[in-house]
């Protein structure tokens, strides 16, 4: 049974194909207005966890409530409390905004005047309305992407699931967008999002799982994450190597330090704070510094450290286009379609 | 009910916005099977004791709803490859109705060139025999074997999920279709490899059918011919509701 207050409940979720086990037993859970990332290579098994907790996939074994249903057995019911934004460009270019937002309104039955109440109100919270009216071809990357973000929130959902919501955009807009997610969720909208950005995560996500090979191998809120594989790196390099010992003894009372050649590397369980005192012992045995930087873990090595480095295949979707190919794919289906 | 229709409503509408865009495109269609009914037409040959004209101009009747009928799910394809659909999957709106809605928008550039192509048949004085309730037989057989063939379309265009193997696929299928149908030549006129084919070739019996109605007025013919159109109707709509409302993957 799903508990209280849980956006999403994921119990032991497996997906196999064939021989290939996509997502193996994954568990983990979403609070209501929380963020929540999916972080791993490509063929990971996120896009596999992300159809089925939206209900288009059924899972082989393993339990998933969403907005405190069952994904299996109400299917229905999850839908019209969820709202996904794939991979890829899934506006429609041929249409203006307006009409994008009305036909995904209709496919909720949101209707009459409750309908463009609600586009207009979307339309004022992601700052689309000097665009609205135009055909999605003339759209910059960004405002697509936030056309996308209006078609999802138009239907008040309870769970909103994005798949790499800021794939080839530019800085900028990719800001933009991290501020506008913000502000979703402090409605109490909880989100999935996934990603390969980890500077995305770090500024946008609450708690992160890191998946391999269909595996939840890392879970936690990024900051803890990051402090748990260790502190601040200090490295020191030095005008002349050092003629004795006695200095790095001395350091040694206070830091974990190794050196080669001009750099000295430091782990202090202080971290920076340790480095007026490192500072002062080299002053003392008149050793010259000719800079030093202080290096701080981030959630990439995070990544790197608990992602096996292997080439998945498949992720068991059949629509990984990124941006640019969706597009050009477009480009030749209006010209074929006549 | 009226929440279903709403739903249908707005498919076949956003695919119908999609696909008539370009209005070059929609004019060339409806050009083409006129211009085929125009240059075959005026043939100076004689076909089973009539003008070629009579002969050929049911054939092409058909032919305008076949040709676009059968690419009319690449929309569908395009919608599968670029994740359109999985987006509307994941919403509330019940996927079978989103397979009428496409299939209805599949068909609707074949009703512009059948309009089209029935004009300029009544233009150029072709025979039509049944009057008025023959008129009114062909529309309806041609309008079920249209969405019909539209039903199919979109269920292989669903399964291929990809425009570019969609279209070529299409293409494989439908001239040789027509080409080894009864469409240009009676069938005791034809070399006997392309007459043992023409026999299988459900096309054949399509077009024997709307030449019954049209240039003998033949209702019996018509009332059969449109109890098989249901059936065949009926069976390609399951299918493609079928295919929609399988675990998308």
């Amino acid at each position: 049974m799903p508990s209280d207050g849980l956006a999403v409940q994921v119990t032991s979720l497996t997906r196999r194909f064939n021989d290939l086990v996509a997502v193996d037993s994954v568990s983990f859970d979403i609070a209501a207005g929380e963020i929540f990332g999916l972080l791993g290579p490509n063929g990971a098994g996120k896009t596999t966890t992300v159809l089925m907790l939206t209900s288009l996939l059924r899972p082989t074994s393993g339990e998933a409530f969403v907005a405190g249903m069952d994904v299996v057995r109400r299917p229905k019911e999850v839908r019209r409390k969820i709202s996904y934004v794939p991979q890829g460009m899934a506006v429609d270019y041929a249409l203006t905004g307006r009409d994008n937002l009305d036909y995904y309104a209709s496919l909720f039955r949101i209707r009459g005047r409750e309908k463009v109440a609600r586009i207009d109100q979307v339309v004022e919270l992601l700052g689309l309305e000097s665009v609205v009216d135009q055909r999605v071809q003339f759209f910059s990357g960004g405002m697509r992407r936030r056309l996308e973000l209006a078609q999802a929130v138009l239907t008040k959902p309870t769970v909103l699931f994005l798949d790499e919501p800021t794939l080839g955009l530019d800085v900028a807009a990719r800001r933009r967008l991290w501020e506008l997610i913000g502000n979703m969720t402090s409605d109490g909208i909880a989100c999935l999002l996934t990603t390969h950005y980890m500077e995305e995560a770090e500024a946008l996500c609450n708690r992160v799982a890191f998946i391999s090979q269909g595996k939840i191998v890392r879970c936690g809120a990024p900051s803890d994450l990051v402090a748990e594989i260790g502190g601040e790196a200090i490295q020191i390099d030095l005008c002349r190597p050092l003629l004795s010992d006695s200095v790095m003894r001395d350091i040694a009372q206070i830091a974990d330090v190794s050196v080669e050649g001009l750099q000295l590397t430091l782990v202090a369980s202080g971290g920076r704070r340790a480095l007026p005192r490192i500072v002062a012992i080299l002053h003392s045995h008149g050793v010259e510094v000719e800079s030093i930087s202080i290096k701080r873990p981030r959630l990439e090595d995070v990544y790197l450290e608990c992602v096996d480095d292997v080439e998945c295949v498949d992720d068991g979707s059949q629509e990984l286009v990124s941006a640019s190919e969706g597009a050009e794919i477009r480009r030749m289906a209006r010209r074929s379609m006549g | 009910m009226i929440a279903a229709i709403d739903v249908v409503r707005h498919v076949w509408r956003r695919d119908r916005t999609i696909q008539f865009k370009n209005k070059i495109g929609l004019v060339a269609a409806i050009v083409t099977p006129v211009a085929w009914l125009a240059v075959m037409g005026s043939l100076p040959i004689h076909m089973e004791g009539m003008r070629y004209l009579d002969y050929v101009a049911p054939a092409i009747v058909v032919m305008s709803v076949l040709f676009p009928c059968l690419q009319g799910g690449l929309l569908t394809a395009s919608d599968r490859q670029l994740g359109h659909l999985k987006k509307a999957f994941a919403t509330p709106a019940p996927r079978y109705l989103m397979a009428i809605g496409k299939t209805l928008a599949a068909s609707t550039k074949a009703f512009a060139q059948f309009g089209a192509v029935l004009l300029t048949a009544v233009l150029l004085g072709v025979r039509f025999s049944g009057g008025l309730t023959g008129f009114l037989l062909i529309f309806v057989y041609t309008m079920f074997i249209a969405l019909g063939l539209s039903a199919l379309s979109v269920s292989i265009a669903f399964m291929v999920g990809d425009m570019h193997a969609f279209g070529s696929t299409m293409s494989l299928i439908s001239l040789p279709l027509f080409m080894g149908s009864s469409a240009l030549m009676p069938i005791d006129k034809m070399p006997s490899w392309l007459a043992s084919f023409a026999k299988v070739n459900p096309l054949t019996y399509i077009i024997g059918a709307t030449r019954d109605i049209m240039l003998w007025g033949n209702t019996s013919s018509a009332v059969w011919g449109i109890c098989l159109a249901s059936v065949f109707l009926a069976a390609a709509m399951t299918l493609c509701a079928y295919l929609f409302e399988r675990d998308y993957n």
